[in-house]
């Protein structure tokens, strides 16, 4: 899944930026109003988290315009501003969930994967396609009750196409939803990483799930 | 002392209502007696002068007479008088207690008539003409007060040269001390009466004037601590509270701003305490998350200390506002270099201006003094130095100057690079306001700097001014 942060305090900016990448998420990130509303209108984020005070422009500016333009990104409201009237300002404007400074990490991750699972519709933390189980919470993956050790990446990007089971999913899509601008990987990486989920998931004797659509992308589920 | 404006009022309407009744009285009583004795001197002249006619004067030779001498005729010289007035017929002359009194005399003042009312008693002499009479008090034989009227007059008689007689003719007065005295009595009761009644209508007026007080009271007792945000005392009463009311209405109004700007302060304490604490926090949880080698938890416990500093520095900004704000400062006054003071707190900013490239010069001159407490002043030069150098463009300058005149010493200090508006010139003295491109150091600068400047240059008895000068040139100006 792939993340805005838009905050200009660094200090938190950074941490946040860490520990969200180390929980396996794509994270881009700026200080700035008006560089953060040309991330969001440049890229489809799986959510954005938006400070409110911001330099150039601010938070709930942003929020307005984006959902002016059509934007239909999770939008989590990050912000110093603790009153009632804030948060309902905030909620009004369009956000999808306010959270105060300061937080417990873990109760923003938890947040966040809430976002996430609702933008592809997905309400259940466990998504189960045939023999493969992966739980969204606990960021574990079971192929015939046997655990799969696979990597942040590698974790990221069966999320993603297990999110979208059934549909045919793009490099590009993949591209942009995976891997961030600070990502330093070469085009064929989707590619590669693809190769890697593949050999992780093989089981003797049963099918394989992740299938090549020639000349469009990939997608997960049962044989086609 | 307090008093009731109730009883003031009841004594006012009653005290103003007596003196009324007290004038009315005086004037009613004096006229109803001068009316009184003007009827009975009228009937009193009206009968002396009757009295008066009837006497008869005729020449008188002594060598005729001695034949038929009468009990009411009187030889005065050459002269007889006669007086043929029936005294048994109006017993009212008849006997002492009577109450009508005459006595005739001569020109020598000799009694010649009078009546038996009198007994041997003489009424006074009064020396006046029948045209002017005089009037009198006079105390009568039964020792009773009575009133008199007196003249001189010549009687009717033959022969050319009759002599001058006087008369005094006296009644008692019971009749109008009488009727004086009923009508005291009469004006006293119905005085009183009216008095009371003023009494009790005024106790109903007042209450009823009042009643809006009562309201209006009621209405304030309604605010309290939970609601006066939203309270508006109305308008309803009357004319004269209506000063109360706007006064009521203004003091709330500035409470709330108070209270609101109040509430804003602390808002702002807590949105500038809150991002800070959210950095400490999400820095040492995301490093605690899963095990990391030593550099990286270095790394976080340098960030949340350099974090903590710039809190501690926030705090004791936030404390020297209160302080200054409460007034809880002792001032130790004395003669300062104001050169020698700028270039020490510069100094703090020497090593963050070279990186930037910013230059500074102190053009302050050697040998100006001022009067004033030190540890204020650079508290206050340090924390402009701080905003100008944080604000200067790169490469910038920065100077301070100073003049005196007859308004005081004057100090100012400029910095190149100002992209503030003209109309951000009143807020920028606001606790936590914040030029636009400063937000990006949120938790590093809360905005109280000039805030602190404006009041420690107050504390001092000073003036503050800030303005911007054409080339993006802003200064901060301190008169003191």
């Amino acid at each position: 899944m792939r993340l805005l942060v838009v905050e200009d305090y660094k200090p938190l900016q950074q941490s946040i930026v860490k520990g969200l990448r180390e929980a396996g998420f794509a994270v881009d990130f700026t200080g700035y109003g008006k560089e953060g509303l040309w991330y969001a209108n440049s890229n489809e984020y799986d959510a954005i988290i938006l400070d409110i005070m911001l330099p150039g422009l601010d938070g709930l500016s942003i929020l307005k315009q984006l959902r002016g333009s059509g934007s239909k990104t999770q939008i989590l409201i990050l912000t110093a501003k603790d009153s009632l009237e804030d948060k309902v300002k905030g909620l009004d404007f369009g956000a999808d969930d306010y959270l105060v400074k300061p937080f417990a990490f873990e109760e923003l991750l938890a947040r966040l994967r809430a976002l996430t699972r609702r933008s592809y519709q997905q309400k259940r933390t466990c998504i189960t396609i045939e023999d493969i189980n992966i739980d969204l919470n606990k960021q574990q993956v079971y192929r015939n009750s046997q655990p799969v050790i696979l990597t942040p990446r590698e974790y990221a990007l069966l999320e993603y196409l297990a999110m979208r089971a059934g549909q045919i999913v793009t490099r590009t899509d993949i591209w942009e939803h995976v891997y961030d601008f600070n990502s330093s990987a070469t085009s064929n990486v989707v590619d590669v990483y693809i190769g890697y989920l593949r050999k992780k998931l093989e089981v003797q004797g049963k099918p394989a799930l992740i299938h090549t659509i020639r000349g469009r992308g990939y997608m997960l589920g049962a044989e086609l | 002392m307090i008093y009731s404006l109730r009883s003031r009022l009841l004594a006012g309407v009653v005290t103003g209502i007596t003196f009324v009744l007290c004038v009315f009285c005086i004037v009613i009583y004096t006229a109803t007696r001068q009316s009184l004795i003007y009827n009975f001197d009228k009937s009193l002249l009206s009968t002396a002068k009757t009295l008066s006619a009837i006497i008869e004067s005729e020449a008188y030779d002594h060598e005729d007479d001695g034949q038929d001498g009468h009990q009411d005729e009187f030889i005065i010289g050459a002269r007889k008088i006669e007086f043929q007035f029936d005294v048994g017929a109006t017993p009212e002359f008849n006997n002492l207690s009577g109450g009508a009194y005459y006595q005739f005399r001569d020109a020598n003042g000799l009694s010649i008539i009078r009546s038996p009312s009198l007994a041997n008693m003489d009424l006074n002499i009064f020396k006046a003409t029948s045209d002017v009479p005089r009037y009198g008090l006079c105390v009568l034989p039964d020792g009773r007060v009575g009133r008199a009227v007196g003249f001189q007059f010549i009687p009717k008689g033959q022969g050319k040269a009759s002599s001058v007689l006087s008369i005094t003719f006296a009644r008692e007065v019971s009749s109008i001390t009488g009727h004086l005295n009923f009508l005291v009595w009469l004006l006293l009761i119905s005085s009183a009466v009216m008095i009371l009644l003023s009494v009790i209508v005024a106790l109903l007026v007042t209450r009823a004037a009042l009643q809006p007080i009562r309201s209006l009271a009621d209405e304030i007792s309604t605010v309290d601590t939970e609601n006066f945000q939203e309270t508006y005392i109305s308008e309803k009463y009357p004319q004269e509270l209506l000063p109360v009311n706007r006064c009521l209405n203004n003091l709330l109004h500035r409470v709330k701003l108070s209270f609101d700007r109040e509430r804003r302060f602390n808002s702002d304490i807590a949105h500038e305490l809150r991002t800070p604490l959210a950095g400490i926090q999400s820095t040492i949880e995301v490093c605690l998350s899963q095990p990391r080698h030593s550099e990286e938890y270095t790394t976080s416990l340098q960030t949340s200390l350099e974090i903590t500093k710039s809190m501690r520095r926030m705090i004791d900004s936030l404390l020297s506002l209160a302080k200054l704000e409460s007034n809880q400062i002792t001032l130790n006054c004395e003669n300062i270099s104001l050169r020698d003071t700028v270039a020490d707190c510069w100094r703090n900013f020497a090593n963050q201006a070279y990186e930037r490239e910013i230059a500074f010069e102190n053009r302050i001159r050697d040998g100006v003094t001022l009067f004033s407490d030190k540890s204020y002043i650079t508290l206050a030069l340090i924390n402009i130095f701080e905003n100008a150098v944080e604000y200067s463009n790169e490469k910038g300058r920065i100077w301070a100057e100073s003049d005196r005149n007859e308004h005081g010493t004057t100090i100012s200090i400029s910095n190149t690079g100002c992209t503030l508006k003209e109309e951000n010139l009143e807020q920028i003295f606001d606790s936590f306001w914040r030029q636009e491109q400063a937000r990006s150091e949120t938790g590093k600068h809360c905005g109280i700097g000039l805030s602190i400047v404006q009041k420690v240059i107050k504390a001092l008895g000073g003036t503050i001014r800030a303005n911007i000068q054409t080339g993006g040139i802003f200064s901060i100006r301190i008169i003191l």
